[in-house]
C-alpha cells in the first residue's frame, strides 16, 4: 500500500472517530442534559386533561323554591380532532348530522356546524357568521341539545338516529349534562314569569377576554379555567360565581400520537357547587313584578287622565325594591324584564349587542341598583334628619309654606303652587311642602360662605349640613348589595361640584364655542355657564337639594330602600344582602351570611321616631299625600310620595317634562318590619303611580284581598316575618319549605346533583362512540324526582 | 491482538500440528491451524454485528408490537421476519466470506451487471413507499430494495478496476478514476430517477472514499468534493428534487416558525417526535417496552428509519451508546481490515464499505438528533428491512473475506 493511501485511510479513521464522538456528544447533551425537558415534553405529548364539570349549584328563593335550577339535556359534542381528518374535512358527516340536531330551537345548517367547531384563534370573525370554538382543541366542542324531558316525537327519532348510528358519526358523541334552567311561573296575571332575571343574572361561556384579565391581574377566580367553561356574566351568578360554579373535577387521560384515548392516569372528581339560598321571597317578589307591572300599564295611564302632572302615559321602566328592616333584600324587582334562558345556547355578540342596546327600555339593566334618579319628595327625611340633628329646626318649629320662594332671580314654586299655613316639619313632610324646606337650603348656603370657594372646591368653615346628611344615610356611594355593578348615585358638596367641573369643563367650554349645538339655543348657553361658572355652588342648586331636586342628587332605588330601612329600624345602616345561605349538594349548610351593619345615622332615637310618625301621617292624616291610597289600608303603612321632576331635551332641543313617581314606606308603622320603594320614572305623581304599587306588594306580603285584611294569603303563611330556618334539601332531591329544622335523615343525601358519567362518552371521543353512546343511553332511568341534576320540585 | 478471539487456552500458539489415528491432520486440528480460515476471521466484528443483530431484533419487536396488537395482528411478526432476515443475511456474509478471492473479481461484472437490471425493473415494476419508488414486491410478502444490492456491487466493482494497476503504478490512472465514474454513473442516475436521495449520497461519498483511498491524486479528491459540492447545491437549488424532497432535506436548518410548507412542518414534526422521544429516555431509559412515545405511535416509520428513539427511549444514553460504539467498533474493525489488507483490492474494498456505513451510520441517528436531514437511509442491522439486511451482511463477509487473505501475522 502506498503512502497516500496509508494517509488517507488515517484520515478516514480520524472522520470515523469524529463522526461516532458527534453522535455520542449530542446524545449526551439530549438524553442527559436537556433530559428533564424532553421528558416533559413526552408527557404532555401523551397525555390530555379532559374536564369533567362540576355542576353548578341553584338559586332558591327563602322557601326553597328554585329560581334557577338545572335540567338534564342531551348535549351533541363534535370532536374536531376526529372531523378533521376526514377527507373532505368532514363535511359530508355535517351535512348529515345538521337535519338531525337543533341549538335553542332553531335548526342548524352543516354550515352553522362547522362554525361552531371552528377554533377561534384561525378564523376571523366577521357578523353574521361570527360563532367559533373558544376553548381547548381537545375538548369536544358542544353543538346541539336535545331536552332530555323532550316529548317531541321527531327529536327522540333524531336523537335515536344519532345514537344508532355512531358509525356513521365518527366523533360525534351524545352526552348528558346539566343545563340552567328558569322554572316559569305563572298566575295570570304575569304570564310565564322568570322571575328576578336581573337579580339573578345569566350564565354564558367565558371569554378569552376574562381569562386574559383574569390572569393579568392574577385572580385564581376565572384564570385556571378551561375555555369552554361557563361562568356568570352578571347579577348573583356572576357575584358568586365561585360558590356556584364549584370545582370542576378532571381526568388526564393517556392518548396515542391519534388522539385515541389509552387509559386513565388520574382523576380528580368534581365538586359540585353550593346551593344559593336566598333572602329574597319569590312570592313578593313577583307581587313586586306584578305591581311594577301594573303601575306602567294600569296606575300611570289613569293617573294621565285625572292628573295635571306629567307628560307620560305609558312608563317603560320601573324599579322596585322590598327589604327588612335588618337589611335582607326580599325582592329587587325590574321593569321591563326578561328570560335569562335566552343566554342559555350562547347568545351571539350581534343579537346581544341589539339587545343591550335598547337603550330606556334595555331589559337587561337591574334598575333597583343601577337606576340613578332624582328622589323627590322622598328625600325630604333626610333633610328633615339634618335640621333636626343640626338644631336648625326643632319637633315644634313652625315655619311658613307659601306658594313659592325666590332665590336671586329664581323662582321655586311649591308644588302645583300650593300653600298652607305655617306648619311644623312633621306637617310639612305630611303636605310635603317644599317651600318649607327651601329657605333652610338657601340659608345654609349663605352660611356655608355663598360662592366663596376656589375653583378647586376649598371652601374653609362650610358646614354643609345636607350633603353630610346624605352621605351619613349612605347616599353618593354603593351600597355594598352583593351584586355586581350597582351605581353609585351622585351627592355633590362644593368640592364635588369643583371637582366635576374640572374633569368637564373641556367639554363644556368646547360645547359653547363650537357648532354642536345652535347658537343662542339653551344647550350651547348652559355649556357657556358651565364653562365659566360650573366650578360655583349655586345657592339654587342647594335650595333644590333639601327637596330631593335638581342636578345635585341622584339616587338608586335601593340607596333610598336603605335610608328607609335605617329611619325604620332606628338608625342603623345595613348593607342590603340577597344571599341567605349557601348549602352544599349534600345538603349540610356551608355558609350562612348575615347583613353587614355599615354605619349608624347620625340622628337622634327621638327624632327618628319624630319622622317617622310624620310619615304615618303622610298616609293618615287628612292633608297627608298617600291618604287616598293608604287611609284605609288594614296594614298601618307610613311611607312618603315623591315627584322628581326632571327634563329631557327632544330632536329638536326643547325641554320635555317629566316626573319620576316614588313612593318609599315601611310597614307596620309602630313596628316595622318591612321596608318598599318604588320608583317609576317618566310617569307622574309619586301619590298616583308609586304608592299604589307600593300598595300591591303589601297585598303580596300581608295577605290583603280587596282591602281585607286575609293572613293566611300573605307571602309567608300569615306570619309576619320571613323564614328564620333554611329549606331542607332531602335525600330524595325534594326541598321542604322551612317551617321546622331539618331532621338529620333528610339531610344525608348522597352526592347530589347526580352528573350522569360523562366519562363513559369521552373514554373514546375518536375510535366508534357507538359503544360509548349506549352506556349512555342505558343509563337507568334516574328518578323522576331527580332527573337530570334536578329541578327539584318543591315538596309542601 | 491477531488472534485472543481464537478460543483461547484450546491450542498453544505454536504448538505442532497434532496427527489424527489415521496419520492425517483431524478435522479439529485443521480448524485451529494457523493457516485456518477460522483463525482468520475477525471475531469481534462478527460479534459486534451478532450482539447489533440481536439488539435490532430487540428494538423492532418493542416498536411495532403496539402498533401490530393494534390492528389484531401478530404483534411477533416483525420480530420473526427480522430473525428470518438475519438467518438469510449470516448464509450470504458466510458465503461472501469464504468465495474466493479471484472468483469475486470475476463475478464483478455480474454482480454489477445484476444490479443495475433490478434497478431498472424497479423503475418499471417497483412499488411506492415513502414516496421513494424504490421496492419491487416478491410473491409472498417479500419486497426487495435493489439499490440495497447496488451498494455491494458498486464496492466490489470500483474496488476491481480501482486495484487494477499495470506494474509500478502507485496509483490509479485518470482512466481509471472516469472509468470508476462511469461505472458508478449508471446505477447512481437511476437510484436518482426513483428518486432516492439517501442512497444517492451513500454512493457518491462511498465512491469518494474508495477513490481516496486508493491513492488517486488529492487534485482528482478536491476535485470530486468540489464537484459534489456544487452538484449537491444545485440539486437543492434546481428543480431536479421533488419538493417534498427539498423540504425533508432543508427542514432541519429551519426553526418551527420558518416551515411554511405541509411537509416541511411534517418533517419538523417528525425530528421533534423523534427528538422528544430520545430525550425522554434519560440517562437509563423507560425500560424495554416502555417508551410512552415509542408505545403510542408519536415516531413514525419506527422500526426503519427512526428504530434508533426506540433505542434511545426505552434504553436511554447507556444502551443508545452502546449502540452507537457497536457500530463504531465495526467501523473500526473495518479501517483494520482495510490497513492490514494484502492487496489493493481488500484496501479499497474494505474502505468503501467502512465510508458507506460510516455515512449511513452518522445520517441516519444524526436525523434521529436532529443534526442531519431526514433521509430514508435504514440503519445498518438496526433497521427492519431484508435488503437492507442482506447487503449488510453481504459487505460484513467481504470484510472478513478481506481479512481471510491477510496473514495473521502482522
Amino acid at each position: 500500500m502506498n503512502d497516500s493511501s496509508l494517509r488517507r485511510l488515517f484520515v478516514l479513521r480520524a472522520l470515523v472517530i469524529g463522526l461516532v464522538l458527534t453522535l455520542l456528544g449530542r446524545l449526551w447533551f439530549l438524553q442527559v442534559v436537556s433530559g428533564n425537558s424532553y421528558a416533559s415534553a413526552a408527557t404532555s405529548n401523551t397525555t390530555r386533561v379532559v374536564i369533567d364539570p362540576a355542576t353548578r349549584g341553584w338559586i332558591l328563593d327563602d322557601e326553597g323554591v328554585p329560581l334557577v335550577d338545572n335540567v338534564s339535556a342531551y348535549v351533541v359534542s363534535i370532536d374536531r380532532t376526529v372531523i378533521q381528518k376526514q377527507k373532505d374535512d368532514g363535511r359530508a358527516e355535517l351535512a348529515l348530522l345538521a337535519p338531525l340536531v337543533s341549538s335553542g330551537g332553531k335548526k342548524l345548517t352543516a354550515q352553522d356546524l362547522a362554525d361552531k367547531i371552528r377554533l377561534c384563534d384561525y378564523v376571523k370573525i366577521k357578523p353574521p357568521r361570527d360563532v367559533c370554538w373558544k376553548g381547548s382543541p381537545y375538548q369536544p366542542v358542544p353543538v346541539a341539545e336535545f331536552a332530555s324531558a323532550s316529548t317531541d316525537q321527531q327529536q327522540a327519532t333524531a336523537l335515536a338516529v344519532i345514537t344508532a348510528h355512531a358509525v356513521d358519526f365518527p366523533g360525534v358523541s351524545v352526552q348528558l349534562k346539566a343545563v340552567r334552567d328558569y322554572p316559569a311561573t305563572d298566575d295570570g296575571v304575569l304570564p310565564n314569569t322568570k322571575l328576578a332575571a336581573q337579580a339573578l343574572g345569566y350564565t354564558g361561556p367565558i371569554t378569552q377576554d376574562t381569562i386574559d384579565k383574569a390572569k393579568q391581574k392574577g385572580d385564581p377566580l376565572y384564570a385556571d379555567l378551561p375555555g369552554d367553561a361557563t361562568i356568570g356574566q352578571d347579577g348573583l351568578e356572576y357575584y358568586y360565581d365561585r360558590m356556584l360554579r364549584g370545582q370542576n373535577g378532571n381526568r388526564t387521560v393517556q392518548v396515542n400520537a391519534q388522539g385515541d384515548v389509552q387509559g386513565t392516569v388520574s382523576t380528580t372528581a368534581p365538586r359540585n357547587g353550593d346551593h344559593l339560598v336566598l333572602n329574597l321571597d319569590g312570592k313578593v317578589q313577583r307581587a313586586a313584578e306584578e305591581a311594577l307591572l301594573k303601575a306602567r300599564t294600569v296606575y300611570a295611564p289613569q293617573a294621565f287622565q285625572t292628573a295635571t302632572k306629567g307628560t307620560d302615559p305609558n312608563p317603560q321602566t320601573g324599579a322596585a325594591v322590598v327589604m327588612t328592616i335588618d337589611g335582607r333584600v326580599l325582592a329587587l324587582a325590574n321593569a321591563p324584564s326578561y328570560d335569562p334562558s335566552v343566554f342559555l345556547d350562547g347568545i351571539s355578540q350581534h343579537d346581544f349587542d341589539q339587545f343591550r342596546a335598547a337603550g330606556d327600555s334595555s331589559p337587561l339593566l337591574d334598575r333597583a341598583a343601577t337606576g340613578e334618579y332624582a328622589p323627590g319628595s322622598t328625600w325630604k327625611v333626610v333633610t328633615g334628619s339634618a335640621l333636626l340633628s343640626n338644631g336648625l329646626v326643632t319637633q315644634g318649629t313652625y315655619k311658613p309654606c307659601p306658594p313659592q320662594f325666590t332665590v336671586g332671580n329664581q323662582i321655586f314654586k311649591n308644588f302645583e303652587s300650593e300653600s298652607s299655613p305655617d306648619v311644623t316639619l312633621s306637617g310639612a313632610l305630611i303636605e310635603s311642602c317644599d317651600t318649607f324646606f327651601y329657605p333652610f337650603g338657601y340659608d345654609q348656603w349663605l352660611a356655608d360662605g355663598q360662592y366663596g370657594q376656589s375653583k378647586t372646591g376649598k371652601s374653609p368653615g362650610a358646614k354643609e349640613v345636607f350633603p353630610k346628611m346624605a352621605r351619613s344615610f349612605g347616599f353618593g356611594k354603593g351600597t355594598g348589595i352583593d351584586l355586581p355593578g350597582e351605581s353609585p348615585g351622585l351627592i355633590v358638596d362644593r368640592a364635588e361640584r369643583a371637582a366635576i367641573w374640572q374633569a368637564n369643563k373641556k367639554d363644556y367650554c368646547a360645547g359653547a364655542k363650537s357648532g354642536k349645538h345652535p347658537a343662542g339655543s339653551y344647550l350651547q348657553k348652559l355649556d357657556q355657564e358651565n364653562c365659566t361658572d360650573g366650578w360655583r355652588y349655586g345657592a339654587g342648586d342647594l335650595t333644590q337639594f333639601t327637596i330631593g331636586q335638581g342636578s345635585n342628587i341622584l339616587v338608586t332605588p335601593l340607596q333610598l330602600a336603605r335610608a328607609y330601612v335605617a329611619l325604620a329600624n332606628g338608625g342603623t345602616l345595613y348593607q342590603p344582602t340577597l344571599a341567605k345561605a349557601f348549602v352544599r349538594p349534600d345538603g349540610t349548610v356551608d355558609k350562612t351570611i348575615q347583613p353587614t351593619v355599615t354605619g349608624k345615622v347620625p340622628v337622634s332615637g327621638d327624632n327618628l321616631a319624630y319622622i317617622r310618625q310624620a310619615l304615618y301621617g303622610v298616609t293618615h292624616d287628612d292633608h297627608g299625600t298617600a291618604k287616598g291610597v293608604f287611609g284605609d289600608y288594614p296594614i298601618r303603612v307610613a311611607g312618603k310620595t315623591g315627584t322628581a321632576e326632571t327634563q329631557t331635551f327632544n330632536d329638536a332641543g326643547q325641554e320635555v317634562d317629566h316626573s319620576t313617581s316614588w313612593f318609599a314606606s315601611f310597614a307596620p308603622a309602630d313596628d316595622p318590619k318591612y321596608v318598599v320603594v318604588v320608583a317609576v320614572p317618566k310617569s307622574n305623581q309619586g301619590a298616583l303611580v308609586a304608592a299604589p304599587a307600593v300598595r300591591d306588594i303589601y297585598n303580596a306580603i300581608f295577605g290583603v284581598k280587596d282591602g281585607h285584611l286575609v293572613p293566611h294569603t300573605g307571602a309567608f303563611n300569615g306570619s309576619d316575618s320571613r323564614p328564620k330556618l333554611l329549606p331542607c334539601f332531602r335525600s330524595d332531591g325534594r326541598i321542604q319549605k322551612p317551617e321546622r329544622g331539618c331532621s338529620k335523615a333528610d339531610t344525608i343525601a348522597p352526592q347530589a346533583p347526580l352528573q350522569p358519567a360523562p366519562s363513559a362518552v369521552l373514554e373514546s371521543p375518536s375510535a366508534g362512540t357507538g359503544t360509548a353512546l349506549g352506556s349512555v343511553l342505558d343509563e337507568p332511568a334516574l328518578p323522576p324526582d331527580r332527573r337530570g341534576t334536578g329541578s327539584g320540585r318543591w315538596a309542601s | 491482538m491477531t488472534d485472543w478471539t481464537a478460543g483461547e487456552g484450546m491450542a498453544p500458539r505454536h504448538s505442532p500440528i497434532r496427527l489424527g489415528r489415521a496419520g492425517r491432520p483431524s478435522l479439529a486440528s485443521r480448524a485451529l491451524h494457523r493457516d485456518s480460515p477460522l483463525r482468520r476471521i475477525d471475531y469481534v466484528l462478527a460479534v459486534a454485528v451478532l450482539v447489533l443483530c440481536v439488539l435490532g431484533t430487540t428494538l423492532v419487536y418493542y416498536a411495532t408490537k403496539n402498533k401490530e396488537l393494534a390492528i389484531g395482528a401478530d404483534p411477533r411478526y416483525f420480530l420473526k421476519r427480522n430473525v428470518l432476515n438475519i438467518g438469510i443475511g449470516l448464509g450470504l456474509a458466510v458465503i461472501s466470506a469464504f468465495i474466493d478471492y479471484r472468483a469475486l473479481r470475476a463475478y464483478a461484472p455480474i454482480v454489477y451487471i445484476v444490479s443495475v437490471i433490478g434497478l431498472m425493473a424497479v423503475l418499471v415494476i417497483g412499488v411506492t413507499i415513502n414516496g421513494a419508488h424504490s421496492w419491487i414486491r416478491l410473491p409472498g410478502g417479500f419486497e426487495q430494495q435493489p439499490s440495497e444490492y447496488a451498494k455491494v456491487a458498486l464496492v466490489i466493482g470500483s474496488a476491481m478496476i480501482l486495484s487494477e494497476r499495470r506494474d509500478g503504478e502507485r496509483a490509479p490512472r485518470s482512466s481509471d478514476v472516469l472509468l470508476v465514474l462511469g461505472f458508478a454513473a449508471i446505477p447512481l442516475g437511476l437510484i436518482m430517477l426513483q428518486p432516492d436521495f439517501g442512497t444517492t449520497m451513500v454512493f457518491v461519498f462511498t465512491i469518494l472514499g474508495m477513490l481516496a483511498v486508493s491513492g488517486v491524486s488529492s487534485k482528482w479528491v478536491a476535485g470530486l468534493v468540489a464537484a459534489g459540492v456544487l452538484a449537491g447545491t444545485l440539486i437543492l437549488t434546481t428543480g431536479v428534487l421533488a419538493p417534498y424532497q427539498k423540504a425533508r432535506l432543508t427542514s432541519f436548518t429551519q426553526g418551527d416558525t420558518k416551515a411554511t410548507t405541509q411537509v416541511a412542518r411534517t418533517t419538523l414534526y417528525n425530528v421533534n417526535q423523534a427528538k422528544t422521544a430520545i430525550g425522554n429516555g434519560g440517562l437509563t431509559g423507560q425500560g424495554l417496552g416502555h417508551g410512552t412515545q415509542t408505545n403510542s405511535g408519536f415516531v413514525p416509520e419506527q422500526q426503519t428509519d427512526f428504530i434508533f428513539t426506540t433505542a434511545g427511549e426505552e434504553l436511554g444514553f447507556v444502551g443508545s451508546a452502546l449502540l452507537v460504539l457497536l457500530l463504531g467498533t465495526i467501523l473500526w474493525r473495518g479501517l483494520r481490515i482495510a490497513q492490514r489488507a494484502e492487496d489493493m483490492f481488500g484496501v479499497v474494498l474494505a474502505a468503501g464499505i467502512v465510508t458507506w456505513f460510516a455515512f449511513q451510520m452518522f445520517v441516519n441517528i444524526g436525523m434521529t438528533l436532529g443534526i442531519m436531514p431526514v433521509t430514508g437511509l435504514p440503519l445498518p442491522f438496526i433497521s427492519y428491512g431484508g435488503s437492507s439486511m442482506m447487503a449488510n451482511m453481504m459487505a460484513i463477509g467481504l470484510l472478513q473475506n478481506v481479512n481471510l487473505r491477510t496473514r495473521t501475522t502482522p
